[in-house]
Protein backbone atom coordinates (compact mmCIF):
# COMPACT_ATOMS: atom_id res chain seq x y z
CA UNK A 1 0.00 0.00 0.00
CA UNK A 2 1.21 3.49 -0.84
CA UNK A 3 0.01 6.57 0.91
CA UNK A 4 -0.74 9.53 -1.34
CA UNK A 5 -0.55 12.49 0.97
CA UNK A 6 -2.85 15.40 0.28
CA UNK A 7 -0.86 17.49 2.70
CA UNK A 8 0.58 20.63 1.16
CA UNK A 9 2.97 20.83 4.07
CA UNK A 10 5.47 17.99 4.16
CA UNK A 11 6.23 18.72 7.79
CA UNK A 12 2.61 18.07 8.69
CA UNK A 13 2.69 14.79 6.75
CA UNK A 14 5.88 13.76 8.50
CA UNK A 15 4.47 14.66 11.91
CA UNK A 16 1.40 12.53 11.25
CA UNK A 17 3.46 9.61 9.94
CA UNK A 18 5.63 9.73 13.05
CA UNK A 19 2.72 10.11 15.44
CA UNK A 20 0.80 7.13 14.02
CA UNK A 21 3.94 5.21 12.97
CA UNK A 22 2.65 4.76 9.43
CA UNK A 23 4.67 1.87 8.00
CA UNK A 24 3.92 2.25 4.31
CA UNK A 25 5.67 4.36 1.65
CA UNK A 26 4.40 7.89 1.09
CA UNK A 27 4.22 10.11 -1.94
CA UNK A 28 3.81 13.80 -1.26
CA UNK A 29 1.41 15.95 -3.20
CA UNK A 30 4.19 18.30 -4.27
CA UNK A 31 6.07 15.39 -5.87
CA UNK A 32 3.36 14.08 -8.15
CA UNK A 33 0.92 16.45 -9.73
CA UNK A 34 -1.09 14.25 -12.05
CA UNK A 35 -0.14 10.62 -12.52
CA UNK A 36 -1.30 9.41 -9.15
CA UNK A 37 -2.57 12.31 -7.14
CA UNK A 38 -5.63 13.31 -9.11
CA UNK A 39 -6.02 10.72 -11.86
CA UNK A 40 -7.94 8.16 -9.83
CA UNK A 41 -9.76 10.20 -7.22
CA UNK A 42 -9.92 13.55 -5.52
CA UNK A 43 -11.66 12.17 -2.43
CA UNK A 44 -10.07 11.87 1.03
CA UNK A 45 -9.79 9.40 2.58
CA UNK A 46 -10.03 7.06 -0.36
CA UNK A 47 -8.65 3.66 -1.37
CA UNK A 48 -7.90 2.71 -4.97
CA UNK A 49 -6.63 -0.64 -6.21
CA UNK A 50 -4.62 -0.52 -9.43
CA UNK A 51 -2.49 -2.99 -11.35
CA UNK A 52 1.03 -2.22 -12.54
CA UNK A 53 -0.36 -1.00 -15.86
CA UNK A 54 -2.35 1.61 -13.97
CA UNK A 55 -5.78 0.08 -14.52
CA UNK A 56 -8.23 0.95 -11.76
CA UNK A 57 -9.67 -2.28 -10.36
CA UNK A 58 -11.58 -1.10 -7.32
CA UNK A 59 -12.05 2.10 -5.37
CA UNK A 60 -14.10 3.70 -2.66
CA UNK A 61 -14.10 6.18 0.17
CA UNK A 62 -13.63 5.50 3.85
CA UNK A 63 -14.29 2.11 5.41
CA UNK A 64 -16.45 0.93 2.53
CA UNK A 65 -13.68 1.74 0.09
CA UNK A 66 -11.16 -0.13 2.17
CA UNK A 67 -13.40 -3.21 2.23
CA UNK A 68 -14.04 -3.01 -1.50
CA UNK A 69 -10.35 -2.81 -2.31
CA UNK A 70 -9.32 -5.66 0.00
CA UNK A 71 -12.15 -7.88 -1.29
CA UNK A 72 -11.06 -7.29 -4.87
CA UNK A 73 -7.44 -7.95 -4.01
CA UNK A 74 -8.32 -11.26 -2.34
CA UNK A 75 -10.36 -12.19 -5.41
CA UNK A 76 -7.43 -11.46 -7.70
CA UNK A 77 -4.84 -13.27 -5.61
CA UNK B 1 29.95 -35.45 -22.74
CA UNK B 2 31.56 -37.59 -20.09
CA UNK B 3 35.15 -38.55 -19.30
CA UNK B 4 36.80 -40.23 -22.22
CA UNK B 5 34.28 -38.96 -24.72
CA UNK B 6 34.57 -36.11 -27.16
CA UNK B 7 31.88 -33.49 -27.12
CA UNK B 8 30.45 -32.65 -30.50
CA UNK B 9 27.94 -30.04 -31.49
CA UNK B 10 24.75 -31.56 -32.83
CA UNK B 11 25.02 -32.31 -36.54
CA UNK B 12 22.86 -30.77 -39.20
CA UNK B 13 21.50 -27.28 -39.69
CA UNK B 14 20.54 -25.30 -36.66
CA UNK B 15 16.79 -25.29 -36.28
CA UNK B 16 14.99 -22.02 -35.61
CA UNK B 17 14.83 -21.59 -31.89
CA UNK B 18 11.62 -20.94 -30.06
CA UNK B 19 11.31 -17.61 -28.27
CA UNK B 20 11.78 -19.19 -24.86
CA UNK B 21 15.02 -20.79 -25.93
CA UNK B 22 16.28 -17.55 -27.42
CA UNK B 23 15.35 -15.81 -24.24
CA UNK B 24 17.28 -18.34 -22.21
CA UNK B 25 20.36 -17.85 -24.32
CA UNK B 26 20.15 -14.08 -24.19
CA UNK B 27 19.56 -14.12 -20.47
CA UNK B 28 22.34 -16.59 -19.88
CA UNK B 29 24.67 -14.03 -21.37
CA UNK B 30 23.02 -11.01 -19.78
CA UNK B 31 23.02 -12.46 -16.30
CA UNK B 32 26.53 -13.83 -16.47
CA UNK B 33 25.58 -17.44 -15.95
CA UNK B 34 29.11 -18.35 -16.98
CA UNK B 35 30.16 -16.98 -13.59
CA UNK B 36 28.36 -19.79 -11.75
CA UNK B 37 30.73 -22.18 -9.94
CA UNK B 38 31.76 -25.40 -11.58
CA UNK B 39 29.66 -28.44 -10.76
CA UNK B 40 29.92 -32.15 -11.28
CA UNK B 41 27.95 -33.50 -14.23
CA UNK B 42 27.01 -37.16 -14.40
CA UNK B 43 26.30 -39.44 -17.36
CA UNK B 44 22.87 -40.97 -17.88
CA UNK B 45 23.88 -44.31 -16.35
CA UNK B 46 25.85 -42.65 -13.55
CA UNK B 47 29.11 -44.34 -14.51
CA UNK B 48 31.03 -41.21 -15.57
CA UNK B 49 31.40 -37.70 -14.26
CA UNK B 50 33.19 -34.49 -15.17
CA UNK B 51 33.60 -30.97 -13.81
CA UNK B 52 32.37 -27.99 -15.79
CA UNK B 53 30.62 -24.68 -15.40
CA UNK B 54 27.12 -24.25 -16.75
CA UNK B 55 27.08 -21.65 -19.52
CA UNK B 56 23.72 -21.87 -21.27
CA UNK B 57 20.83 -24.15 -22.09
CA UNK B 58 18.98 -24.32 -25.38
CA UNK B 59 15.57 -25.63 -24.43
CA UNK B 60 14.37 -26.02 -28.02
CA UNK B 61 17.30 -28.19 -29.05
CA UNK B 62 17.69 -29.79 -25.61
CA UNK B 63 21.36 -28.90 -25.62
CA UNK B 64 23.52 -27.57 -22.87
CA UNK B 65 26.76 -25.63 -23.19
CA UNK B 66 29.31 -25.85 -20.43
CA UNK B 67 32.82 -24.52 -19.92
CA UNK B 68 35.52 -27.00 -19.01
CA UNK B 69 38.32 -26.17 -16.52
CA UNK B 70 40.67 -25.57 -19.48
CA UNK B 71 38.36 -22.78 -20.69
CA UNK B 72 36.96 -24.66 -23.68
CA UNK B 73 33.22 -24.56 -24.16
CA UNK B 74 31.36 -27.62 -25.36
CA UNK B 75 27.77 -28.20 -26.37
CA UNK B 76 25.98 -31.52 -26.15
CA UNK B 77 22.57 -33.12 -25.82
CA UNK B 78 21.06 -33.34 -22.36
CA UNK B 79 20.16 -36.94 -23.19
CA UNK B 80 23.71 -37.79 -22.15
CA UNK B 81 23.12 -36.40 -18.67
CA UNK B 82 21.65 -37.86 -15.50
CA UNK B 83 18.15 -37.07 -14.33
CA UNK B 84 19.60 -34.86 -11.59
CA UNK B 85 21.49 -32.78 -14.14
CA UNK B 86 18.40 -32.41 -16.28
CA UNK B 87 16.43 -31.22 -13.28
CA UNK B 88 19.21 -28.70 -12.60
CA UNK B 89 18.97 -27.42 -16.17
CA UNK B 90 15.20 -27.12 -16.01
CA UNK B 91 15.49 -25.12 -12.79
CA UNK B 92 18.14 -22.82 -14.26
CA UNK B 93 16.01 -22.22 -17.36
CA UNK B 94 13.03 -21.41 -15.16
CA UNK B 95 15.08 -18.98 -13.05
CA UNK B 96 16.39 -17.24 -16.15
CA UNK B 97 12.94 -16.90 -17.69
CA UNK B 98 11.52 -15.53 -14.43
CA UNK B 99 14.40 -13.12 -13.91
CA UNK B 100 14.02 -11.91 -17.46
CA UNK B 101 10.28 -11.37 -17.11
CA UNK B 102 10.73 -9.50 -13.84
CA UNK B 103 13.47 -7.35 -15.25
CA UNK B 104 11.51 -6.57 -18.40
CA UNK B 105 8.41 -5.77 -16.36
CA UNK B 106 10.37 -3.56 -13.98
CA UNK B 107 11.92 -1.61 -16.85
CA UNK B 108 8.53 -1.05 -18.47
CA UNK B 109 7.01 -0.04 -15.17
CA UNK B 110 9.82 2.44 -14.43
CA UNK B 111 9.04 4.23 -17.69
CA UNK B 112 5.29 4.44 -17.08
CA UNK B 113 3.65 7.50 -15.53
CA UNK B 114 2.95 5.54 -12.37
CA UNK B 115 6.45 4.18 -12.23
CA UNK B 116 7.89 7.68 -12.60
CA UNK B 117 5.62 8.99 -9.85
CA UNK B 118 6.64 6.15 -7.56
CA UNK B 119 10.26 7.17 -7.83
CA UNK B 120 9.21 9.91 -5.43
CA UNK B 121 8.28 7.46 -2.67
CA UNK B 122 9.49 8.12 0.82
CA UNK B 123 9.22 6.08 3.97
CA UNK B 124 9.50 6.93 7.64
CA UNK B 125 13.05 6.38 8.81
CA UNK B 126 13.30 7.35 12.46
CA UNK B 127 12.40 11.01 12.63
CA UNK B 128 12.63 11.81 8.94
CA UNK B 129 11.43 10.63 5.54
CA UNK B 130 13.91 8.64 3.46
CA UNK B 131 13.80 7.67 -0.19
CA UNK B 132 12.09 4.34 -0.79
CA UNK B 133 12.19 2.01 -3.79
CA UNK B 134 10.64 -1.35 -4.58
CA UNK B 135 12.90 -4.39 -4.60
CA UNK B 136 10.47 -5.91 -7.10
CA UNK B 137 7.50 -4.35 -8.82
CA UNK B 138 4.29 -5.54 -7.15
CA UNK B 139 1.49 -6.88 -9.30
CA UNK B 140 -1.07 -4.63 -7.61
CA UNK B 141 -1.00 -1.40 -5.61
CA UNK B 142 -3.40 -0.07 -3.04
CA UNK B 143 -3.31 3.70 -3.16
CA UNK B 144 -4.45 5.30 0.04
CA UNK B 145 -5.35 8.95 -0.37
CA UNK B 146 -5.38 10.80 2.89
CA UNK B 147 -3.99 13.73 4.84
CA UNK B 148 -3.09 14.74 8.34
CA UNK B 149 -5.98 17.20 8.57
Amino acid sequence: MIHLSRDQDEKAALAWAKKDKLPWPHIMQKDTKDALMTHYTRAVPCYVLIDREGNKLAAGSGGAGKSAVWSKLKELK
Amino acid sequence: MVSGETARPSPGPIQPMKLSARLCLILATAFGIGCLPARTWTSTDGSKTFEATFKSYNEALKQVTVTLPNGRSITFSINKLSEEDRVFLAEEASKLAKAGANREGAEQFAQSDIGKAMKKMQILDGSRFATHTFEAVPEFFILYYSASW
